[in-house]
This record gives C-alpha cells, structure tokens and sequence, in this order.
C-alpha cells in the first residue's frame, strides 16, 4: 500500500489514519486574535510570537462561490477536468479557507450552505505516495 | 526647486502577441521611443531598472540595455507580480529623489503564452496547481460575487466596463484588441468562473513600455511639456488575502493593499481624491476595475456599479477611467503593463491622447494590483 502524506506539511493533525479523525490545524494568535492556518512562529496578522496551537471545526459554510469551468492550466491534469465547484468556506471558528465543494451539483452551490471538511486522496506525488487533500462537502438534509 | 522626479520620456511596444519578436526586442523597442521623446541617447541615462515577470533571469536588464551598445551603469532587475512595473518606476524615481541621479530609465517588457497564466507566476504552491485552485479568475470571481452580494452590484454593470474599455482600446492603436464589444456579446461569451465571462477579463501577452525619469534641475533641458511624478507608492496584502494566490483568511479589518497604496499616494502628492481627473485601475476582470475604484477611494463603497452605469467613468465622464481601454482591451504584459499606464497617463496630462483625450486633465492616478496583493499606485500631475 501506498504511504499517505499530507498535501502540506503542519495543516493536518496527525495520525493521518482513519482518514476521518483528521481536522485542519493552525494558530489563533494570543495577542490579536488572529486565526490561521497550519504551524507558524510568529503570527500572520500583527508577527506576534504569542500564539497557541487551534484545532479548526470542521463544520463551516459557503462565504462566497463560482464554478470552474474552464481546465486549470497543467500540472493540474487536462484529460479528467470536470467542471467544479469552488468556494471560501467560513469555518465555525472564523477561519476562511478555499476549497473545492463535493456533494454538490454545479447549481447547487449558493451563500451560506452548510459544509463538512473531508480529507481523501488528491493525486499521487512523484515518489509514488498517495497525497491527501482537504476538501468540503455540501451537507445535505 | 525640489527633487521631485518629472517624466521627460514615454515609449511603448504595442501589447499584443509577436511570436517574431525577442523579449529584448520589445524592450528596445519601447526605450528606443522613450529616449527620442526626451530627445536623449542611452549614453545620458545614469541608472536603469526593469520589470519582468515570466522570462526573468539574472541579465535581462543589461540585455535589453546591450541593445544600444556596452554600458557600465547599474541595472536592477525588478519583480512584483502585476505590479512589476509600478515597483519599478517607485526604485527609478527614488534613484531621482536621492539625488544621486539626474536621469534614470524605467522599462517593464513581458512575452507570455496564451491563456491563464503560469501557476508559478502568481506564487501558487505546487499543492494549489495540483488540486485545481490556482486559476486566478476563480478568486475575482468569489470577490465579484460578494461585491454583488454585499451592495447590489449587477452583472450588467460588470460587463459595462468590459464594454467601455473596448470602446477605449479601439481609439488606440496600441491595444492588442481594437473592436468594440456590445453588452450582449460580453455577457453572452463563455462564462469561465460564475458569474464572470470570457470578455470580462484581460489576456496575458506581449508588450513593453519605458519612462524615462530626469530630476527637476535638469527636466526642462530635455522637455517643454514637464509631467511631476507626483506620488509611487507600493504596498503588498496584509491579513487576509482572500485574492490570487492566498488560501485561508480572518476577518481582522486591515484595509487593503490598494487602499493602503492609495492613502500613501494621496499623501505624498497632496491630493485627494475629488483631484483625480482620469485613472487607470487593474482591469484583469471587469468587476476589478469597480472594486478598485471604491479601494482607491475614488468612488464610495458600492457605488463603483452604478457609476459605470451612470456613464461617470467614460471618456466624456466625471472621472474617465481605463482611457487606453484598459488591459481588458490592450492585453496584460505582466512587467510592462504599469508603464504602459504610465505612458496613457502622460499622454493625456500632455494633452495628446487624441480622440481618446480627457478634457482639462491635470491629475492622472494610475493603479496595478497583483498576486500577493503588490499594489502600485502612481500619481501623474503637471
């Protein structure tokens, strides 16, 4: 079987098995407020290095949204394109991130549809890994 | 007399596609022009800096430079994403200001293939190109679409830009597209990320432009028509960036880089605003060019939409904006595209923009955004 490795390195918490255990990570800075992701010394928003590890909830919502309907240039692979959606999710805890959304017809998407992170296998790297990727699905009623 | 620097000299390579043609090429083309407008030869230029983005190597300044023959000035090579070439301009006239130079040459050249960028150009990780999220129209998109959301903006308005800057870009000889576009054709084109279409954005190609810079003790030996770069200012994104190449965000409140840029420009020239008599804004996408315009304060929030409605922004309009159509009409040379700007600027403050040319313009402000949120705002007076 193939190793799994994160698609960036600090964003996910670890073990990377079950898949479903893994949450987004980051830092919520101590003297701003600021949240952000993945592991950082200093923060983001005022360089503080006043912060404390944030596990994100993996619930959020639909902050704003369009299609790709048009094949992302390469390495991105040509042959497979579907259009997709895509969106900035805003997180439970304020955090916004983009992502791909699943579960989710092309005019489906709209503000504020609420959203569940999943973790699954991307591509595969050069070494041959299998890559995990973070995206979110529409949660449905 | 202060040390204010004054634009003697403007050249520019039609922006447009030109497979024949050498990066260098274009460059030399466009400085050649430049030092024949300040009636000067490139052995009187003291310094010289070059914008670039996607065919950057270490000696493309002097390259371009060796065109004229050997030369020993110094040459920095400059990179700032769309901003490259305001980032440029901001080194030659600070090179001015210092007072170690009387006459400095700014020069942004750029080729680039057809259709979306490189992901490495505008900073994306491998791990964004791979998952898709690094087609930078996706980002303008979301944005448009919260302009829309957050103060009524419509789509007809979005396209109204793209309508304006075509009907602009064919009064210029210089644009890569030179036919007006109706409002249906624009919204009717192929919609490439909801709820933006095919001929609400620019196209990445080829062109150059040039400015030379000569300090206030010299400038009227060289130009009767003396054009005060007023204010650069250049500020990249603090946090968030919810734009190109950014992937996570919080709402911590920070104005943007534009704006930041802006407040800076107005001060050091002391304008404001309600001085402005034409601009030139990042039009990478219609909805760009209104977003901006509210960033750069130059029309209150939400009411960049119906500005353009209202025809404000027209040539023949309280504030003309994007008078050389914009780089929806003339293509986006990444590095030369801000000098390009600067070249309409000047043009216009001289009174010689010709069919395209704003009455009583006094005050040109000129705007360029990119990846990392490099922002470049440039104020023209004279």
């Amino acid at each position: 079987m193939a190793n799994l490795v994160p698609f960036k390195n600090g964003v996910f918490t670890t073990p990377l098995q079950p898949l479903e255990n893994i949450r987004l990570k980051g830092v919520k800075c101590l003297s701003c407020g600021s949240l952000a992701l993945g592991e950082r010394e200093y923060c983001i928003n005022c360089t503080s290095k006043d912060l404390e590890p944030h596990i994100f909830s993996k619930y959020g919502k639909i902050y704003s949204y369009t299609i790709i309907r048009h094949a992302p240039p390469p390495p991105y692979p040509q042959e497979s394109f579907k259009p997709f959606p895509v969106a900035w999710v805003e997180l439970e805890d304020g955090l916004y991130i983009i992502s791909e959304i699943t579960n989710c017809g092309l005019d489906e998407i709209d503000f504020d549809l609420p959203v569940e992170l999943v973790v699954e296998k991307g591509w595969t790297d050069e070494n041959g890994n299998d890559v995990l990727m973070y995206k979110f699905k529409l949660i449905k009623k | 007399m202060g040390n204010e620097a004054v634009v003697i000299g403007i050249g520019i390579h039609k922006f447009g596609r030109f497979p024949e043609k050498s990066v260098e090429e274009l460059g030399k083309y466009a400085v050649e022009m430049a030092l024949a407008d300040a009636n000067i030869g490139f052995k009187d230029v003291q310094a010289m800096f070059l914008s670039n983005s996607g065919n950057l190597y270490p000696g493309i300044g002097p390259k371009v430079a060796f065109m004229f023959g050997r030369t020993t000035i110094p040459i920095v090579n400059v990179e700032a994403a769309c901003a490259g070439g305001g980032a440029c301009l901001r080194m030659a006239q600070m090179a001015i200001k210092q007072g170690e130079y009387d006459i400095v040459l700014a020069v942004g050249v750029e080729k680039q293939p057809r259709g979306f960028l490189a992901p490495a150009i505008s900073g994306y990780e491998h791990w964004q190109a791979m998952s898709g999220l690094d087609e930078n129209p996706m980002y303008w998109a979301m944005k448009a679409r919260l302009h829309m959301k957050k103060y009524g903006t419509t789509i007809e308005q979005i396209a109204q830009v793209s309508v304006k800057n075509h009907k602009n870009g064919a009064l210029n000889p210089n644009a890569m597209y030179q036919k007006p576009m109706t409002l249906e054709e624009v919204l009717n084109s192929r919609v490439v990320c909801d709820p933006l279409t095919l001929y609400m954005f620019c196209a990445p190609n080829d062109g150059a432009a040039a400015v030379v810079l000569a300090s206030e003790k010299v400038a009227r030996r060289y130009t009767t028509k003396p054009v005060f770069l007023a204010a650069c200012a250049h500020r990249i994104s603090p946090y968030p960036e919810l734009d190109v190449g950014g992937y996570f965000g919080y709402n911590t409140g920070n104005k943007t880089s534009t704006t930041l840029a802006a407040i800076e420009a107005y001060e050091k020239a002391g304008i404001g605003p309600e001085d402005v008599s034409l601009a030139e804004l990042q039009d990478t996408d219609a909805s760009g060019e209104i977003i901006f315009s509210e960033e750069l304060l130059l029309f209150k929030e939400g009411e960049g939409g119906p500005a353009v409605s209202q025809g404000l922004t027209e040539l023949d309009g309280k504030l003309p904006i994007s008078t050389d159509g914009g780089i929806i009409s003339k293509g986006e040379p990444v590095g030369a595209s801000a000098l390009g700007q600067i070249y309409e600027g000047v043009l216009q403050l001289r009174g010689m923009a010709g069919p395209r040319q704003v009455k009583n313009a006094r005050v040109a402000l000129c705007h360029v955004r990119g990846a990392l949120g490099h922002a470049c705002v440039t104020i023209l007076k004279v």
